[in-house]
């Protein structure tokens, strides 16, 4: 790590991570607006499955989405302990429901990996790297393509 | 943009401005309802655009505007006189000079052919000046009713004018128009007098009201003299507090319909006695409270009577004055006196629609905290709740403040179509006078901007097809000058705009045979007058016998129908053979905002909106019927309407299995569809603002839009076209079997 130390943080990217069943996960902290408590959502008829629905931000209707569902795995249950991350992309305000938020991690160029050939087209399309720290693996989430359909019909 | 740009951009608002308050003056000129300072208002207008101009090199723009002033000049200092011909030039004039500044905006300031030959007009006007002074200058046609004026002085100047002896008469020309706006229930005209007494039974004060707080709402709606009659307050050896001993009289002159001030009493008018006299001639506006309750305390009220007269002098013991406080509602503000620049603000939009979104949040937090603190119970003895209800208030007013900011009298829009009248006059080779009623009416910015293509067709439409030629109008003994009638007035919480013409009504039978011949309707068909009236919104359809340069293209109506339902808003007609067409636009106040009916759907709340419903139902079990097996009809009134069961329709759940358990809702759509949809519950009926899902999310099929509700959660706006026409399209269309 040692010549590495001259070129410090002008590499390094800062990474909200959060739990989603057993694996680790993370987003750019540029694209995360707030982090908020669990509410019930309302929900929106013939959305895509993983769209949870919508619920209110300060007056904003913010559509929420069950990122576990949308990366392949089982949704998330309805518990006041899920927490729900808000970013922004391309000028939209998207939810996302994860079991927890851990931490904020800076984390150096190096220490990010392409994301493996796997056969898994969702991880493909969602996972934009991993992120190696100590023995955590840390994947990245693409915000760009989380909306998906739904933002395509949209826009 | 630069610094020169950006003025030249201010410039140019300003002459938009300038040029509505020269269309006004002129209005008023050419009506022979105007002062001097109607006349100097219009001068400097022209004469501010004229230095304007200049400052930006707009040569042919300055040449016309300094033609236009010299004539002006002459009215003004009263050398030239208002006949028909010159107001004609003259108001040409004003739109040849709208055209110019529109040409010089758009970078293209040069003379036009009908710039040339107004400049002709103006100079041959000049030209005509006081060779014989005041005299003979206004005899240039003294036969013309144009000369009529309500100027005192002028009457009674030694002009060789004829006057008839009624046009001789002190009433000014306008008088009747006080009465025709009170039916309106319209303000905009001068103040009306009311006569109120009012003598509190015990029992008002028991109750909680305060006979102050009435005089202060009173006070509200005008200028109000109160005189206390104290005379029954007795030596304080043998007073009683118990006792309602004191009355007033007060005498209120107000723009407001009579229907206004006795709202003030609706509350209390079993605690008191109450006597509103209106001093409007009409017997039916004289109120008389008394005369509709019980006599117990007539007597008393009979001490009291006063004779209403505008000049009488109260004698009093203690003389209230309550000032009004200037408040600037839309009914307030006088339109037939010389216009007047107002002290205004440029905002931009954004800016006030960031406010509008912020005082809508404001709301629905506010609305949260009451919740809790009513779950949560008071602990301190109505504190908690008292300082909610201050809150709540102050809320409310706050957000009616601030969405005020975003309307705009509809003057600006109304003024735009005594343009299009007079050319369309013109082109169709008839006399119309076109009569604006409560242009002080305020509108959000958004509708009346979207406002002007529709009314501009409307008023084509009336001109063209609405009114009589002239020799036809002759013939059937009628006013040769048709009017057409554009008015606007707020009407339980929404706009209504009405169009209306005296002209001959709408010729059903050719609309049908039109109808017939256009396909539109099979040849044998039995339609109502109505039916046949909505013929006219029909796409495609054109009823002119020749095809005008004006309209009958066929592309009117239902281009203006479908505009307006665009902006929330429903469209009627009613027409009386030989009387004329009446058009009624009704518009809701805001875009911001929808009247929505809150329905429950399993755990769901829904809100469709309120101007789609046509009623709402509890069906029984014979009315259900099932056709094909898969679709179910309701049968109501003769009708049968299919059914949607929402629940299913967006996945809430499975079908309903016992639609009589639930109930229907009848929506119809912009063409006249109806579909019955089937809810669990009707919670409650009130205002939503429209949340916008395609923000952050996308189009969803069936919801329109989103609205916040008091608990904070989102609940879905019903998008009832869209339903409605998913349903229609794949059933087939039910003729009607009773």
């Amino acid at each position: 790590m040692s010549q590495h130390a001259g070129k410090n943080d002008t590499h390094s990217r800062k990474i909200v991570s959060f739990r989603l069943g057993n694996e680790e996960y993370g987003v750019d902290i540029l694209s995360v607006r707030e982090i908020r408590g669990w509410t019930p959502t309302t929900v929106l008829p013939q959305a895509p499955h993983y769209v949870r629905g919508v619920i209110n931000l300060r007056g904003a209707v913010l559509p929420v989405i069950d990122l576990g569902v949308r990366l392949g795995m089982s949704g998330t249950r309805d518990d006041s302990s899920n927490v729900i991350i808000v970013i922004e992309e391309d000028g939209r305000l998207i939810g996302l429901i994860v079991d927890a938020v851990s931490d904020i991690l800076s984390l150096q160029e190096d220490q990010f990996l392409p994301t493996p050939e796997i056969p898994s087209t969702n991880i493909k399309d969602f996972i934009e790297g991993v992120a190696t720290l100590d023995d955590r693996m840390i994947q990245l989430v693409a915000t760009d393509q989380i909306l998906g359909t739904a933002y395509e019909s949209a826009a | 943009m630069d610094a020169m740009e950006e003025i030249r951009e201010t410039f140019f608002i300003e002459c938009e401005e300038l040029l509505e308050t020269l269309e006004s003056g002129l209005i008023s000129m050419s009506e022979a309802n105007h002062d001097d300072e109607t006349v100097n208002a219009v001068f400097r207008a022209v004469h501010s655009i004229k230095g304007g101009a200049g400052a930006f090199g707009l040569d042919a723009l300055v040449d016309f505007s300094h033609k236009f002033e010299n004539v002006l000049d002459l009215v003004r200092s009263e050398k030239l006189s208002t006949d028909h011909r010159v107001m004609d030039v003259l108001l040409r004039s004003g739109d040849t000079l709208s055209d110019l500044v529109q040409a010089a905006r758009d970078g293209n300031d040069a003379e036009t052919e009908t710039s040339r030959a107004l400049i002709d007009e103006l100079k041959s006007l000049y030209a005509i000046k006081p060779s014989g002074g005041e005299n003979e200058s206004a005899s240039l046609s003294p036969d013309l009713p144009e000369d009529i004026t309500n100027e005192a002085e002028e009457v009674y100047a030694p002009q060789p004018i004829a006057f008839d002896a009624d046009d001789g008469d002190t009433e000014p020309v306008y008088a009747p128009q006080p009465l025709v706006f009170d039916e309106l229930d319209s303000g905009n005209c001068e103040d009306n007098k009311y006569a109120i007494k009012v003598k509190p039974h015990p029992e008002l004060y028991a109750h909680g009201s305060d006979l102050t707080l009435l005089l202060r709402a009173v006070s509200e709606l005008g200028e109000l003299e109160a005189k206390v009659n104290s005379d029954l307050i007795p030596d304080l050896s043998v007073f009683s507090l118990e006792k309602s001993l004191i009355s007033v009289e007060q005498t209120l002159s107000s723009q407001e319909p009579l229907a206004v001030v006795q709202e003030i009493f609706d509350f209390v008018d079993t605690e008191c006695d109450i006597d509103i006299r209106g001093q409007i001639e009409s017997p039916s506006s004289t109120y008389d409270k008394e005369d509709l309750s019980d006599n117990k305390n007539r007597d008393v009220s009979d001490d009291l009577d006063v004779k209403i007269n505008k000049d009488i002098n109260y004698k009093v013991n203690s003389d209230i004055k309550i000032k009004s406080k200037d408040k600037s509602s839309p009914e307030k503000a006088a339109s037939a006196q010389a216009p007047q620049s107002k002290s205004t603000v440029r905002v931009d939009v954004s800016r006030v629609d960031r406010l509008v979104n912020l005082v809508g949040e404001l709301v629905v937090t506010q609305a949260g905290i009451s919740e809790f603190v009513e779950r949560a119970g008071d602990q301190n003895e109505g504190g908690a709740n008292n300082a909610l209800e201050e809150f709540k208030q102050l809320t409310r007013e706050l957000q009616e403040s601030v969405m005020s900011l975003r309307t705009q009298p509809v003057k600006s829009l109304f003024q735009r179509m005594q343009r299009i009248s007079r050319e369309s006059a013109a082109a169709a080779g008839k006399t119309v006078k076109l009569s604006l009623i409560g242009e002080a009416t305020e509108v959000d910015k958004t509708v009346i901007e979207r406002l002007s293509d529709p009314l501009t067709h409307m008023i084509r439409n009336a001109i063209d097809h609405g009114l009589e030629s002239t020799e036809d109008r002759s013939k059937a003994g009628k006013d040769p000058v048709g009017v057409v009638t554009l008015s606007a007035a707020h009407r339980s919480g929404r706009v209504v705009i009405d169009i209306s013409d005296d002209g001959g009504g709408i010729n059903r039978d050719r609309v049908k045979a039109k109808a017939v011949e256009k396909g539109l309707v099979k040849a044998d068909a039995i339609l109502t007058n109505a039916e046949i009236d909505q013929l006219l919104f029909a796409p495609g359809f054109s009823t002119a016998a020749a095809v005008t340069n004006l309209s009958g293209r066929g592309v009117g109506m239902d281009v203006v129908k479908r505009s307006i339902q665009a902006l929330g808003g429903k469209i009627s007609i009613s027409s009386q053979e030989g009387a004329g067409t009446t058009f009624s636009i009704s518009l809701p106040l805001t875009l911001a905002v929808l009247d929505g009916m809150i329905i429950q759907i399993d755990q769901h709340t829904v809100v469709i909106p309120l101007t789609a419903i046509v009623e709402t139902h509890k069906p029984t079990s014979e009315q259900i019927l099932e056709i094909g097996g898969e679709d179910t009809v309701l049968s109501i009134r003769g009708n049968l309407v299919p059914v949607v069961d929402v629940g299913l329709r967006f996945g809430y759940r499975r079908g309903v299995e016992d639609v009589t358990k639930h109930v229907a809702i009848l929506v119809e759509s912009e063409d006249g569809c109806l579909v019955a949809l089937i809810v669990d519950d009707i919670v409650d009926q009130r205002q939503v603002v429209i949340k916008g899902l395609d923000e952050n999310y996308g189009e969803v099929q069936g919801i329109a839009a989103a609205t916040i509700l008091g608990d904070g959660t989102i609940a879905l706006i019903l998008d009832t076209e869209e339903i409605i026409g998913a349903q229609t399209s794949h059933s087939l269309a039910l003729e009607a079997v009773a």
